[in-house]
């Protein structure tokens, strides 16, 4: 087996430590960043298929997380000196709205968003309508993401949609929500476009609406 | 406020022969409501804390609105929850819990947010120090004032008080008098769960090591507890190792050997014990067989599959699940009526089966109300 392919197999088995050696190695033997990162990443989504299949846990997608994001910063230094940008795949928004202060399932999904190569940013939890609204202006972002557990985050989900409608903004960007209790109901009530209480999955309709444009 | 009494047996006794695995007259019902007074009584979220007369009164009125149920809260006992000297992750003396009329509005229920990744509450290299010097020197006992201090040699009595008054003046057992937390949860909490999940992959043995030393106090404290407010039940709550958490390996190594072990001393020391598992436990819960039979209550969330639950553990341990908590808010009584039914048909047969909730703080009552009116007709055993 070649140093990629036991990078690729490392990751998958999150063995952290020797993943980060071999990111070393492969990087010595003159493998261009950006391959490495593809390796990383091809990792992480086969973790997101076994988490789907319920041969790993949450667990295991947050040491894969926690995986890439190091060996990104190894390879940050590399990239640097090719003057190469790595671009990112487009910008997304999230927080857990006002009234709810559940994140745990959120941070995960912002791990995996960043894995995949978006650029996340993350409000926290609390967040008022109006934080969203000026978020998204600043940033340009085009993909808005609510996080909420509560029943009265329906409610404020429902405002931030409002919100983003008053501010000109709705038809600039897609709205995807999540959480324990959401379902088709919760996305037509708050006027979003996607809805999973799946991270791996959200990831996967994030990355699509960016790719499609 | 008087007792209700109209049915053949009294709840103390429904949950009892329930527990015990046999059928009593009813499928018993217990709404389990927290703060939801607040929305519909003359009382704030910060007296439901902090005023064991008024939290008494709401909860009875509430008791009464409803049309009796089978296990009751008693006033004055959030005080203790919160305000709690010992090591507990609902304790705002080591957490940073925001409290009403503290550090939130007077009408808001009480709120914790997720230790964060890079300022945890406590840092790996804290493991050897809790093993070194325990755990007090984690709290900050500054944030309780001296009132608070005082207050709570006042609300212990009165929560006893309290808690008799439910068994025996209205014959309802009460929740959590005490309550046990394994050192799982307890470090989880403490780590935040995204640094534990971490900490699990980097050093479990590290892990165990604190368990082991931990384990044996944290089970004294659940029934110390228990033992000021003069009450008979414990609650033993998890949530971060279920299977929307840890995979069964870990759950094997580092969960249920505490866990058991908590949970059999409780019923060996003859307290009720009352188990409380959100998340998704499913795919583990042929372990609980390993616990003692028929002395044991467990409530599950809708992440659950209580069905999967009867056929594991039905001869086993009194079980509830299945009702999703938002849906008495965003439901229908007519909704609620059809799930209720369902469970009593698929689960009620022998015994050994509780029909309940955690009821969320905007529910509306006439949601709640079904649940406890369709176990009270259609819940009813034939002889
Ligand atoms: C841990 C927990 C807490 C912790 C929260 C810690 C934190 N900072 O997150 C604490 C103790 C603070 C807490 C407090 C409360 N809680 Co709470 N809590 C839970 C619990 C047990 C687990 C939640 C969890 O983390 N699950 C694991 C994660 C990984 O799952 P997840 O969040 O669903 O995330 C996954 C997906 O949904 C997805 N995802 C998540 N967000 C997003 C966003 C997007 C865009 C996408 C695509 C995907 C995605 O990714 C994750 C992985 O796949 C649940 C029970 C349950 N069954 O979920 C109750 C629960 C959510 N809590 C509940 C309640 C009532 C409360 C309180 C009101 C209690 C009280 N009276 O004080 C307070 C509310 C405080 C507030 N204002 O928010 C109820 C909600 C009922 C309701 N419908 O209203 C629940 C359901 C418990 C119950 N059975 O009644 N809670």
């Amino acid at each position: 087996m070649g140093a990629k392919e036991e990078l690729l197999q490392a990751v998958v088995e999150l063995e952290e430590e020797k993943s980060y050696t071999l990111v070393k190695k492969v990087l010595d033997e003159g493998v261009n960043p950006k391959e490495i990162i593809d390796i990383l990443r091809e990792g992480v989504e086969i973790v997101g298929e076994r988490f789907n299949k319920k041969e790993y846990f949450l667990t295991e997608l947050v040491m894969s997380g926690e995986i890439f994001q190091q060996s990104a910063k190894i390879l940050e230094t590399a990239m640097k000196e090719e003057s190469e940008t790595s671009e990112s795949l487009g910008v997304v928004v999230i927080g857990t709205v006002k009234g709810d202060v559940h994140d745990i399932g959120k941070n995960i999904f912002v791990t995996l968003l960043q894995a995949a190569g978006c650029e996340v940013h993350d409000l926290g939890v609390d967040i008022h309508a109006e934080k969203f609204v000026a978020k998204v202006k600043e940033t340009k972002a085009k993909i808005v993401a609510y996080s909420g557990l509560l029943t009265v985050a329906l409610d404020s989900m429902k405002k931030t949609t409002q919100a983003l409608n008053s501010a000109g903004l709705r038809e600039e960007v897609k709205i995807i929500i999540g959480g324990l209790p959401v379902d088709e109901l919760w996305m037509n009530e708050a006027g979003a476009d996607a809805y999973t209480d799946n991270a791996f999955k959200g990831v996967k309709i994030v990355t699509n609406w960016l790719k499609e444009g | 406020m008087e007792p209700i009494k109209e049915e053949p047996m009294t709840s103390v006794e429904r949950v009892l022969t329930a527990m015990a695995l046999k059928e009593p007259d009813r499928v018993p019902v217990w709404p389990l409501i927290d703060f939801l007074p607040i929305k519909y009584y003359d009382v704030t979220a910060q007296e439901m804390i902090e005023d064991p007369d008024k939290s008494q009164e709401a909860y009875e009125w509430i008791y009464h609105k409803l049309g009796g149920y089978d296990i009751a809260m008693a006033g004055g006992g959030m005080f203790m929850q919160y305000i709690n000297p010992f090591p507990d992750i609902f304790s705002a003396l080591y957490l940073d819990w925001r409290l009403p009329g503290r550090m939130l509005g007077p009408n808001e229920p009480p709120q914790l947010v997720e230790q964060s990744l890079d300022d945890p509450f406590i840092t790996e290299k804290d493991y050897d120090k809790i093993i070194e010097k325990g755990l007090l020197w984690l709290g900050n006992f500054k944030r309780a004032s001296m009132k608070d201090m005082k207050k709570l040699g006042k609300i212990g009595p009165k929560v006893a008080e309290n808690v008799v008054k439910w068994w025996t003046h209205f014959q309802v057992p009460t929740f959590a008098d005490g309550a046990g937390t394994t050192p799982f949860d307890l470090l989880s909490v403490f780590r935040g769960s995204t640094n534990f999940m971490k900490d699990i992959y980097r050093f479990p043995d590290k892990i165990k090591e604190v368990s082991d030393f931990l384990i044996d106090n944290m089970i004294l404290m659940g029934e110390y507890g228990a033992r000021m407010s003069g009450g008979k039940t414990l609650l033993v709550g998890g949530a971060r190792a279920s299977a929307d958490f840890i995979s069964i390996k870990h759950f094997e190594e580092l969960y249920w050997p505490y866990f058991k072990k908590m949970v059999t001393r409780y019923v060996n020391d003859g307290f009720i014990v009352q188990m409380h598992l959100d998340t998704n436990w499913t795919d583990r819960l042929h372990y609980f067989k390993e616990l003692p039979k028929g002395k044991l209550y467990l409530h599950m969330d809708e992440r659950t599959d209580i069905f999967k639950a009867k056929e594991i553990l039905g001869d086993h341990i009194c079980i509830q699940g299945n009702l999703k908590p938002s849906l008495f808010t965003l439901g229908t009584p007519a909704m609620i009526e059809k799930q209720t039914k369902e469970i009593i048909d698929k689960c009620a047969e022998g015994g050994g089966l509780f029909v309940g909730a955690e009821i969320p703080d905007d529910a509306k009552l006439e949601n709640v109300k079904a649940m406890v009116d369709t176990c009270k007709t259609y819940g009813v055993y034939k002889k």
